[in-house]
């Protein structure tokens, strides 16, 4: 029966997913698991540091700031793409995903070109003295750009037909175009708008690129947490920098977590298709 | 609610003149239709006839390429959905899977800035009369379907359209639920004033409801017959007409 089993096509199949499966499994958990284990002891070190602590609380504020912006941002572009017409919304689509695939280094100059002196910046610096370069600003603004495709995409996606259908029949309820959007679009689109918030902070906490074209990683003035990684990594502080990067592996899986368990409780109200 | 004996015939009040409608890539082309006040239209036709897109149409959803709706004599053809006192009930009913029955009925009232105590009274007798007063806390996903076509047939008649539209009303539902939402249409039919357009390819759904009907085929509406002709019908016939 055993050689019968191993011979047979589908055990066969099956035997070479469950080998891919376990070897990409070991592939992506044993480095994250190596950073833990040798980084775990050296997070409450790490937060003892003030320099580590400004990091912290500076990746917190501008990938907070980052993703309200990106989510206020997106869910209207989102919107906006679906009322389009067939052809222009997939032109605007690729055009909108181009930012998405794009080498976060590119995005960065990019953003020096338009935003430095010698671009837009020179006149906003003069006439309101708001500064992008080499500035906390300059922070949200490379997390904001490198993100913002991404929640355009997630919140397109989340606005899906079966909402047209609904928010028609509050027009035919009496509800106008907005009032169907804020009352029935935005509470039904809710765990994708939350699930997109998470994932939009978990990406711009972890961003670095973009951030040290524009913002640089000044110690106690424009140090993420990614960047302090890479100063303490290049002056040869491993332990600091295994801390921090424990650190953000946690944070990360804390954010699986929520993803996992908080959001779909908002989703046991929707109501199962009819299918009688 | 149901408050008058609704006036079967007399003046004319949906008027469709030569209507054209692109919906994606469906079009109807050259519908005419005239519906009198209080009275049931039945509107039969095979799936993918156009027979939704129509009631949609009429409601405000898809831009009118040629012709004319005229609701009691006012041309409502470019007027906004929310502008025109017609009410839509799906097929799968669209109810609001964030709000509860209560909610989802008395979503009307909300919208139109209604003061909280009367929405609660007028929630409280729509819920009696559709008998949801057991499910008013419930959420659309844990109602039965019987249960869910009383939800948006109270939606839709709390704010008292002029016209409401039924799309396939009782497809969706087993024998048993059928009976009951059959028997709540014919008291809706009975004693309502609302003028009501219903979509079928069921023959006996169409016979107990009808006081004219036309037949949706080739995307294109045939001649209004009365529902003496339906009724000296067989089912044979009828279906032979709908696959002509």
């Amino acid at each position: 029966m055993v050689l019968n089993r191993l011979t047979d096509s589908n055990w066969i199949f099956y035997g070479i997913l469950a080998l891919i499966f376990a070897g990409s499994l070991f592939f992506l958990l044993v480095p994250l698991a190596a950073v833990l284990v040798h980084g775990f002891s050296y997070i409450g070190a790490s937060i003892t540091s003030a320099e580590v602590r400004f990091s912290l609380l500076l990746s917190i504020r501008t990938t907070t700031e980052a993703t309200i912006i990106c989510m206020i941002a997106a869910t209207a572009s989102g919107y906006a793409l679906k009322q389009l017409p067939p052809l222009p919304r997939k032109i605007f689509f690729s055009i909108l995903s181009v930012p998405m695939s794009l080498p976060h280094l590119v995005s960065g100059v990019a953003l020096l070109l338009v935003y430095g002196r010698l671009g837009i910046g020179g006149w906003l610096f003069r006439t309101t003295g708001i500064d992008f370069i080499y500035t906390k600003q300059g922070i949200t603004l490379a997390l904001v750009f490198v993100n913002l495709s991404y929640a355009v995409i997630m919140m397109y996606s989340a606005f899906d037909t079966n909402q047209e259908q609904m928010e028609f029949t509050a027009r035919t309820l009496g509800c106008s175009k907005a009032g169907a959007f804020f009352n029935i679009t935005l509470p039904v689109t809710l765990p994708s708008l939350l699930s997109t918030a998470v994932m939009t902070w978990s990406r711009a906490l972890g961003e670095f690129g973009a951030v040290i074209m524009i913002a640089g990683s000044t110690r106690m003035k424009t140090e993420t947490l990614p960047t302090a990684i890479y100063l303490n990594m290049a002056t040869g502080d491993l332990d600091t920098a295994l801390g921090i990067s424990a650190m953000l592996i946690l944070v990360s899986v804390l954010c699986i977590i929520i993803l996992q368990v908080c959001i779909p409780p908002f989703r046991r109200k929707e109501a199962a298709p009819c299918s009688m | 609610m149901y408050s008058a004996v609704p006036q079967k015939g007399g003046s004319s009040m949906l008027d469709v003149e030569h209507l054209s409608v692109q919906a994606g890539s469906f079009t109807l082309s050259e519908i005419n239709l005239q519906v009198n006040d209080g009275t049931c239209f039945i509107l039969l036709g095979k799936s993918g006839a156009g027979k939704t897109v129509f009631l949609e149409t009429l409601a405000g959803r898809y831009q009118v390429k040629k012709g004319k709706i005229r609701w009691n004599g006012t041309d409502i053809t470019a007027s906004a959905p929310e502008k025109r006192r017609i009410a839509l009930v799906y097929q799968d009913y669209a109810l609001f899977p964030h709000l509860t029955v209560a909610q989802n009925i008395a979503f009307p009232l909300k919208m139109a800035g209604i003061q909280k105590q009367i929405r609660r009274e007028r929630t409280d007798g729509m819920l009696e009369s559709f008998s949801l007063q057991n499910a008013a806390s419930k959420y659309p996903g844990t109602l039965s379907g019987g249960e869910r076509q009383r939800t948006a047939l109270a939606r839709a008649l709390i704010m008292e359209p002029e016209l409401l539209l039924l799309d396939e009303p009782l497809s969706a539902l087993d024998c048993i639920n059928k009976e009951k939402v059959q028997e709540m249409l014919q008291k809706v039919h009975a004693s309502c004033r609302t003028t009501i357009i219903q979509v079928t390819h069921d023959f006996e759904e169409a016979q107990y409801f009808a006081d004219t009907f036309a037949v949706m085929k080739n995307r294109t509406l045939s001649p209004v017959q009365t529902k003496d002709i339906l009724m000296s019908m067989k089912k044979e016939d009828i279906y032979a007409l709908l696959d002509e």
